[in-house]
């Protein structure tokens, strides 16, 4: 019994522990959910990196009883490179009866040759674990914010995240015209908090060479940056598309009068629920704006209410555009053999956002 | 030995909510239904504040049973006390 590292045989099992565990999911796990561990883990993806590999625990007759899947991320430190190894799919069958298979999975996560282990959307139960293990919470990367756009409708969906699932459809199914009343009036209405500003700054698809562009012009002013190039931009982009559980992923770059970019973002459509946005950047100053055309391009296309996690230096401009602020599962913590590696991330200076770890890279 | 035992029931009981005497040497995670990796984590904190000491990763990881904890426990102890006649 012990941790080994994850091997395309141990894929049918791993896919069966995520489809039950993770997913929560009766049955074996499906023929195009296999596939995708093949394809996210096996294939050329640029986040994966043979010497940081993903990990299983292996029981008695070779039965794989924990799986832990790690992706490199590059960083850089003040223009040094660092190797940052994020841990997600995290999952230990509850019949390994054993409380070391979790501990000695994370163990030899953080055991690997990385320069700093990382994950961005721990759970609540994660997160005590990690932290007992040397994790450090990143306070300013844990930060989520929400901003309705259809108060009605998100309050609903607010009040059905605390309910059943049958509780929640018959509350959704009961509330519906009351809420369409509540919108309509909460959007239509000037003085109203919810009220769509036209956006004045103008919208474009924003393509990768752009976005490359912008992420090197903007990352200023911080001494912790992700690290590009077209290949690995363009790879990641496209994973996250063929993703639908969160919507269509929408790009879009903003400039003024004279075509100069201001800012861009990128964001989850899915029309009557919860657009998740991935990456909000640009100019400082035009921040408020930019968070303008953000919401208005939401509540255009039929979304209810917008979350994210806020870049903890833009926290006024958010909370004047009327978003409001919570600490939920979905923590960012973060280890180094260095501590000063994780400096930056705890002092919230670093250029560092949903697209930059492994949340984006859930499937 | 018993004294330590007898400890560390207190500490389980502490943990999760269970019987003392239930638990015994050969006690093992089996045993325990709530005795996961969360629980193992729970568990280490409320050893640690029924014996004042403080347990690293290592440690955790040692600690796979009733027996094993006895021993990484009166190990640490051991250490404990010599520090303090020194």
């Amino acid at each position: 019994m012990a941790v080994r590292a994850f091997v395309e045989d141990d894929i049918p099992q791993v896919a069966d522990l995520y489809w039950t565990l993770l997913r929560r999911r009766r049955g074996t796990a499906p023929p195009p959910i296999q596939s995708l561990f093949t394809e996210f883990y096996f294939s050329n993806y640029p986040w994966i990196d043979s010497t940081l590999p993903s990990l299983v625990y292996e029981a008695e007759r070779g039965r794989v009883v924990g799986f832990l899947g790690v992706v490199r991320r590059n960083m850089s430190l003040h223009g040094q490179p660092i190797r940052v190894a994020f841990g997600g799919n995290f999952v230990v069958h509850p019949e390994a009866r054993s409380p070391l298979v979790g501990l000695r999975l994370l163990g030899a996560y953080m055991a690997g040759n990385q320069d700093v282990s990382q994950t961005d959307s721990a759970n609540d139960i994660s997160r005590k674990l990690l932290e007992r293990l040397g994790f450090r919470t990143i306070l300013p990367f844990s930060i989520h914010w929400a901003r309705p756009l259809r108060p009605g409708r998100y309050a609903v969906y607010a009040i059905s995240r605390f309910t059943g699932p049958v509780l929640s459809t018959s509350l959704r199914v009961a509330a519906k015209p009351f809420c369409s009343v509540v919108d309509s009036v909460a959007t239509k209405v000037r003085s109203s908090p919810f009220y769509p500003t036209k956006p004045r700054l103008h919208a474009a698809e924003l393509d990768v060479e752009t976005l490359l562009h912008c992420l090197a012009e903007f990352r200023n002013g911080y001494s912790l940056w992700p690290e590009y190039d077209a290949h690995s931009l363009q790879c990641l982009l496209a994973f996250m598309a063929q993703i639908h559980a969160r919507g269509d992923l929408r790009k879009v770059v903003l400039r003024d009068e004279s075509q100069k970019i201001l800012g861009w973002y990128v964001y989850y459509v899915k029309p009557g629920a919860i657009g998740e946005v991935v990456q909000i950047g640009g100019a400082r100053q035009y921040t408020k704006d930019i968070l303008d055309h953000l919401f208005y391009d939401a509540w255009n296309h039929g979304v209810i209410g917008l979350h994210g996690v806020v870049d903890s230096r833009l926290m006024d401009d958010f909370s004047e555009k009327r978003c409001f602020f919570m600490c939920r599962a979905g923590w960012t913590l973060a280890h180094s053999r260095r501590p000063e590696l994780i400096e930056p991330l705890n002092s919230g200076d670093a250029f560092f956002s949903r697209l930059d770890g492994e949340w984006c890279l859930h499937f | 030995m018993e004294e330590l035992l007898a400890k560390v029931q207190i500490a389980f009981k502490s943990a999760f909510d269970i019987e003392p005497h239930s638990i015994t040497i050969d006690t093992t995670p089996k045993d325990i239904p709530l005795w996961d990796s969360m629980g193992h984590v729970t568990l280490a904190t409320s050893l640690e504040q029924t014996f004042g000491l403080n347990f690293d990763v290592d440690d955790l990881m040692e600690m796979e049973n009733v027996k094993e904890i006895c021993r990484v426990v009166q190990s640490k102890l051991g250490k404990v006390h010599s520090a303090q006649v020194q």
